[in-house]
């Protein structure tokens, strides 16, 4: 991971050691809980520090938006600014998921994912880190119709832990197949890769409350102006939580 | 004019209709725009500007490139702010003439309308490839001016806005949580790391965007340390930029348009016409 300002490369400290001593312990991960979180729904959870939470894919391809707070003050959460200067637009394995300012930490650090993206014209890749959520807007814009949205489905996640509506930041689009066009900017949408089993994992930095929202845009392969043309294909996943032994690095390291 | 009409001829994932005739015609009558101010920004103090629906916004270079970190509110609801993550959308990575910023839930509307942006497309001869005037960077962020190496006892663009939030008697951990769009800075999606590679500006002293407001809005203004984009210096001397607010040049077509479909704000605001903040589902849309 190389950010890169004006042609400088800028290394931002990472323990490249501690992490690939973590990934090679992940067989003797203490399994804690799992939960199946219905197709179309949201779902919060806390994760403790050092401990690590698996998103599965139980059916196909689904696209999970995931917020990312600290148990500690929900005003910590991720940031895509951050994010994008540090780490770039995507995620996958030894990505690290930063908070906003002032704290503008790790939040957790990307320790597995099973995606293996199909190479295509456009570059387009799963976990997108600065997608936003769908939300009423775009339904009743795009269909007239009003379902359970990103939006609201991480509303009714963030208040099954207590938090409001206000608690809602920039998420994740995990399993999201994207780019951005290098060209036009445009961002760009592709199908799904992932299968019934894949996974991304993460490693708690932090206390963490993590939320949810199974997209009612399914895997992203029916265009936006297609969404009232019938019903998009909705899955369920499965979300573990696995105790590391590991206790996290502090920050600032 | 029927809703289908003003959807533009985009390929953005979320596009939304814009009535590009009236923004058109605002910049054809760009000869009556009547200035009612202008505050030359200096240092990297920031700068809070008022601006009414219907003025304008316009930010010049003086003396050469330099970022200008940009993040309207909504005074009277600061909770609704800039949302860049869904700019991006809807807009693109890169913000140009009728590229809107667009707000947060849960009225989600336009903010501010591109109406002049003299920088884009880049006219320096042998230019490295890139754009203007990203939705974000992050670049604004203390974590990456210090991973750049810039000295520590330079404010940030974040924490020149922090401070100007809590002039106002806002709290900047809740209003300053998103990104802030970062007009005159260059940048290049690496096609197949998808990084975005900040690069020095190619924008020259007179260069201007002008922002049309849609609704009362305050802007929050930082000039970057950054600079035009390059590298950081031990002592960086920021180039001045002229702020100029013109008198209300038309009333703002408003949000949502006609027969445009939008949802019930009552599902998510209280009776002060603020987002609810009590921990409840969205009603009927409960998991």
């Amino acid at each position: 991971m190389m950010a890169e300002q004006a042609g400088v490369p800028i290394a931002v400290p990472f323990d490249h050691g501690f992490y690939e001593a973590l990934i090679a312990k992940r067989d003797d991960f203490l399994f804690r809980s799992s939960h199946e979180v219905p197709a179309g729904r949201g779902y919060g959870f806390h994760v403790g520090a050092g401990q690590a939470f698996r998103l599965i894919q139980t059916a196909a391809a689904q696209i999970i938006d995931t917020c990312f707070a600290s148990a500690d003050d929900v005003r910590e959460h991720h940031h895509s600014g951050t994010q994008v200067a540090l780490e770039g637009t995507q995620v996958t394995r030894l990505t690290r998921v930063w908070s906003n300012p002032p704290w503008n930490r790790p939040l957790c650090t990307c320790i597995a994912d099973t995606v293996r993206p199909q190479a295509n014209a456009a570059n387009t890749r799963e976990h997108a880190t600065h997608g936003a959520h769908c939300n009423p807007h775009l339904w009743t814009l795009y269909t007239g119709q009003h379902p359970r949205s990103c939006y609201d489905n991480l509303r009714a996640g963030f208040a099954q832990l207590g938090y409001s509506q206000r608690a809602i930041h920039d998420n994740q689009n995990l399993f999201q197949n994207t780019a951005l066009d290098p060209v036009t900017s445009d961002y760009l949408l592709g199908e799904g890769n992932s299968q019934a089993g894949d996974y991304i994992e993460f490693f708690a930095e932090v206390p963490l409350v993590v939320v949810i929202s199974i997209c009612p845009h399914g895997t992203g392969s029916i265009p936006i102006e297609d969404w009232d043309e019938g019903e998009v294909p909705v899955y369920p996943v499965r979300i573990e939580i696995l105790d590391t032994g590991v206790t996290p690095v502090p920050w600032p390291q | 004019m029927s809703n289908q009409a003003l959807w533009r001829d985009t390929t953005h994932l979320c596009p939304k209709p814009l009535d590009l005739a009236f923004y058109q015609a605002l910049v054809a009558n760009q000869e009556h725009w009547q200035p009612r101010s202008t505050t030359v920004l200096t240092g990297f103090d920031g700068l809070a500007v008022e601006l009414a629906a219907g003025e304008l916004l316009s930010l010049q270079l003086r003396d050469g490139a330099q970022i200008v970190h940009c993040y309207p509110l909504n005074p009277a609801d600061p909770d609704e702010r800039y949302w860049a993550q869904h700019t991006v959308t809807t807009e693109g990575l890169f913000l140009t003439r009728y590229g809107r910023l667009w707000g947060s839930m849960a009225r989600h509307r336009p903010m501010l309308t591109f109406l002049e942006d003299t920088v884009t497309p880049p006219r320096r001869d042998g230019a490295v490839a890139g754009r203007h005037h990203p939705c974000f960077s992050g670049s604004s962020t203390p974590a990456f001016w210090r991973a750049a190496g810039g000295a520590s006892d330079i404010p940030s663009g974040w924490h020149q806005m922090a401070a100007l939030v809590e002039q106002r008697g806002w709290d900047p951990l809740s209003v300053l949580d998103k990104e802030d769009a970062c007009l005159f800075q260059k940048g290049r999606i690496d096609e197949y790391t998808q990084h975005l590679h900040l690069l020095p500006s190619d924008a020259l002293a007179g260069d201007r965007v002008t922002l049309f407001a849609e609704f009362d809005l305050v802007v929050l203004l930082a000039l970057s340390p950054f600079l035009d984009g390059s590298a950081p210096v031990a002592t960086p001397r920021p180039r001045p930029v002229d702020v100029t607010v013109c008198e209300r040049v038309a009333e703002p077509p408003g949000w949502p348009y006609l027969n445009m479909g939008y949802p019930d704000l009552d599902l998510y605001l209280d009776e002060k016409g603020v987002r609810s903040d009590e921990p409840v589902p969205t009603a009927g849309r409960e998991s």
